[in-house]
């Protein structure tokens, strides 16, 4: 409950405007792909800049470990919901900006 | 009751103990005179009433002569004369009582101890209830290859039960429910049996491959008087076996006739020797190394550690080297999470594998751990750690000229790969980087800028936060990270943290514990154990609330079936509603305690203060709400 409520504020909050992330959620892509999609350990980064056809290529057809979702479980509207989801993210800081990523990270390489 | 003092029988077995080559006099021993009998007390009310030097001071005597430093227990009365020997006869000094709420938690104490401070500790069963609260904890110790001494109270003889609780707590063979995971057991009846019997067990233990074993207290032995003063056997550990010189010959000769070879490290280095050797075989060769991470094993800066170097370097390979690696199959093998659930090959046609390993020399059947077969080119029964020294020295024999350009060649390979890794880690982590959830990069990130110029370990495994940390921070002690459960038994975390924490005190090392909620929820107490032992320990809570694997799982299990995938894999599985307060968990539990934190821009100052309570010797807990893995 406070993670869907974090979700929903954030979204609203965003500068650019973000689809609502809770189909996303809902239906449990968050469980691989993290709540905004951007990865964990068991599903990669989903990228913004994929086609439909291909996204749903992947969603109704999958390799490796993911599920397959045949349209009886997930709509083609709902389906589109997400990926408008997915697509609406902010993209994320550059690596510039981000001085424990480009400076602190790991020490020299040997 | 004998009428000989303490320090007579004691000077008269110790005289005795060294023509057998054995000691038996201790410092607690030899300089408490016996006490006097009780005023206005006849001989037959002293006998009816009073016990002098019970047995289990006897034991205590042994513990001390294995420089076993702490016992940790969660009491009990088949173990009540053990118990008050460590506090009385002993002092609470060595070993030194761990209270800990639970027995499962007291194992797993023990086992983040063990790893983190190389030697063991011991632990005290109350019987059979004990034992069985502590089984989980132990099989996950053997799974992990881990020494620990268990020491089991028992009422072996029926006719002194005291009452029908003590019937119930007491068992013919009460090491059968853990005996197949443990490496070796006895019931001694007899003081002398018990000092050889833990000695033994403690060389056992000590072993590779190392694991728990199981000495019984019986508890007449342990409350009645010792009598005439046993010997104390010394303690001799067998060095780690090496393998066969002829094998390892062969296996330098494979390396270097091998364009792609690739090693594969888990459980390998003990010490920093084992590190350090194996960065020098690697570098000899510029051979990638894959860090399974069941110990630390390469640096994680080193660019010839290709553990997160895009694709997969096996596939490749037409060598590897396993050292000390759990799943060995799993290597080259994988069954997809699909319904048809057929073994893929993923491996190069003309792969071989040499395995360097001590698994071999140690099987027992019932529980599968041991993993799926591979045959294997060449399999050495020995200890890797003790083995590399010998493997290099072989591989610089065979080394010619005519193999450096191909070993140039690697090298180039290697530093490219490794940056690709690094980069792809760095960019991958932008992602979510102001999010809340709190992402584990921004997590793992946010504790490394405080904690870099410490001397730190991180004392949780790093898997359930997508290993981010071991991809961002600068690992190359080997005690900077311990590995996992073993037998991947949840509720191992919390109380294995606290264990490596208490080895880490009086050396000053920094633990980090970000710590999975479901894994606490076993056992919170072990935050308890914490505190009364002032145990400094940093932990970070990766609040996800649930069993996030299992979320996993009926997801996929209901995909699979074509049924119910929206918000129904919550079921069971979670326990965010209502949500749990881990900051006041703590809090009740003596733990200085910050959060729940949910946006990332206020952990670094909670890290910050969370900090200055550790470094002042306590313990403390930061809650975070956390990106599921």
């Amino acid at each position: 409950m406070l993670v869907a409520a974090l979700l929903v504020a954030a979204a609203s909050s965003a500068k650019e405007e973000q689809r609502d992330p809770r189909p996303f959620v809902a239906y449990g892509c968050y469980q691989c792909h993290g709540y905004s999609g951007y990865g964990g350990s068991s599903g990669p980064r989903l990228s913004g800049d994929m086609p439909y056809e291909g996204f749903e290529r992947i969603v109704r057809f999958p390799y490796g470990t993911m599920p397959a979702y045949p349209r009886e479980l997930l709509s083609d509207e709902e389906l589109r919901a997400i990926y408008s989801f997915i697509q609406s993210r902010p993209p994320p800081p550059l690596l510039k900006d981000l001085p424990m990523l480009n400076v602190e990270a790991q020490g020299t390489p040997r | 009751m004998s009428r000989i003092t303490r320090r007579t029988f004691v000077q008269g077995a110790a005289a005795g103990g060294a023509a057998l080559g054995t000691l038996a006099a201790t410092a607690a021993t030899a300089e408490k005179p016996a006490s006097e009998a009780p005023e206005g007390y006849s001989a037959d009310q002293r006998e009816h009433y009073f016990v002098e030097s019970p047995g289990s001071d006897f034991m205590v005597d042994v513990l001390q002569r294995l420089s076993i430093d702490y016992l940790a227990i969660n009491p009990g009365s088949t173990f009540r004369g053990l118990h008050e020997s460590v506090v009385s006869h002993g002092e609470n000094a060595r070993p030194q009582i761990l209270t800990c709420l639970h027995e499962e938690q007291a194992v797993a104490l023990a086992h983040g101890y063990a790893k983190a401070a190389g030697k063991p500790m011991a632990v005290a069963c109350h019987g059979t209830v004990g034992l069985q609260h502590a089984a989980m904890a132990v099989y996950n110790a053997w799974c992990d290859f881990v020494p620990i001494i268990i020491i089991a109270g028992n009422h072996a003889d029926g006719a002194h039960r005291p009452g029908s609780v003590a019937w119930a707590h007491s068992a013919q063979d009460p090491v059968a429910i853990v005996r197949d995971f443990t490496k070796w057991d006895a019931a001694p009846v007899s003081l002398e049996d018990f000092a050889e019997s833990l000695v033994r067990g403690y060389r056992i233990a000590l072993t590779p491959p190392m694991g728990p074993t199981v000495l019984v207290a019986d508890a007449d032995l342990q409350e009645s008087p010792i009598g005439k003063q046993p010997p104390i056997p010394n303690l001799t550990v067998p060095r780690p076996p090496q393998g066969d010189s002829n094998a390892i010959r062969e296996t330098a000769r494979l390396l270097l006739a091998a364009q792609s070879p690739v090693i594969v490290a888990d459980r390998h280095a003990r010490t920093q020797v084992g590190v350090d050797s194996l960065v020098e075989l690697a570098e000899v060769l510029q051979i990638p190394v894959i860090d399974e991470a069941g110990r630390m094993n390469f640096p994680s800066s080193h660019y010839l550690n290709h553990s997160f170097a895009p694709g997969n370097p096996l596939r490749n390979a037409d060598l590897i080297l396993a050292l000390e690696v759990n799943d060995v199959w799993g290597l080259l093998n994988r069954i997809p999470e699909v319904a048809d659930r057929r073994a893929e090959f993923v491996g190069a046609a003309n792969v071989k594998v040499v395995t360097i390993g001590t698994q071999d020399l140690f099987y027992k059947s019932n529980y599968q751990n041991f993993q799926r077969y591979l045959p294997s080119e060449l399999a050495i029964a020995g200890d890797s750690e003790a083995t590399l020294p010998s493997l290099i020295e072989a591989v610089r024999k065979e080394l010619k000229s005519s193999h450096k350009s191909q070993i140039g060649r690697r090298r180039q390979a290697a530093l490219d790969a490794f940056a690709k890794g690094r980069s792809k880690a760095l960019d991958d982590a932008r992602y979510g980087w102001d999010e809340s959830p709190v992402s584990m990069p921004r997590l793992s990130m946010e504790l490394w800028r405080q904690i870099k110029d410490r001397d730190w370990s991180l004392v949780s495994r790093a898997d359930f936060q997508s290993s981010w940390p071991r991809k961002l921070w600068d690992f190359d002690k080997h005690y900077q990270y311990l590995g996992g459960s073993g037998g991947a038994g949840i509720g191992y975390g919390a109380p294995a943290a606290v264990g490596a924490a208490l080895a880490f005190r009086k050396r000053g090392v920094l633990p980090i514990n970000i710590q999975s909620d479901g894994d606490l929820l076993y056992g919170p107490t072990a935050l308890w154990t914490a505190a009364h032992h002032n145990v400094p320990l940093l932990s970070i809570m990766h609040n996800n609330g649930g069993y996030h694997q299992e979320v996993m799982h009926l997801q996929r299990m209901a995909s699979r079936r074509r049924r119910g995938i929206q918000s129904t894999a919550k079921i069971g599985n979670t326990f965010d509603s209502p949500p749990i307060d881990f900051a006041a968990m703590a809090k009740s539990m003596g733990v200085w305690s910050s959060g729940p934190i949910v946006h990332p821009q206020e952990l670094g100052a909670a890290i910050t203060r969370a900090l200055e309570v550790v470094g002042a010797g306590e313990p403390a807990l930061i809650d975070v709400v956390c990106q599921p893995r």
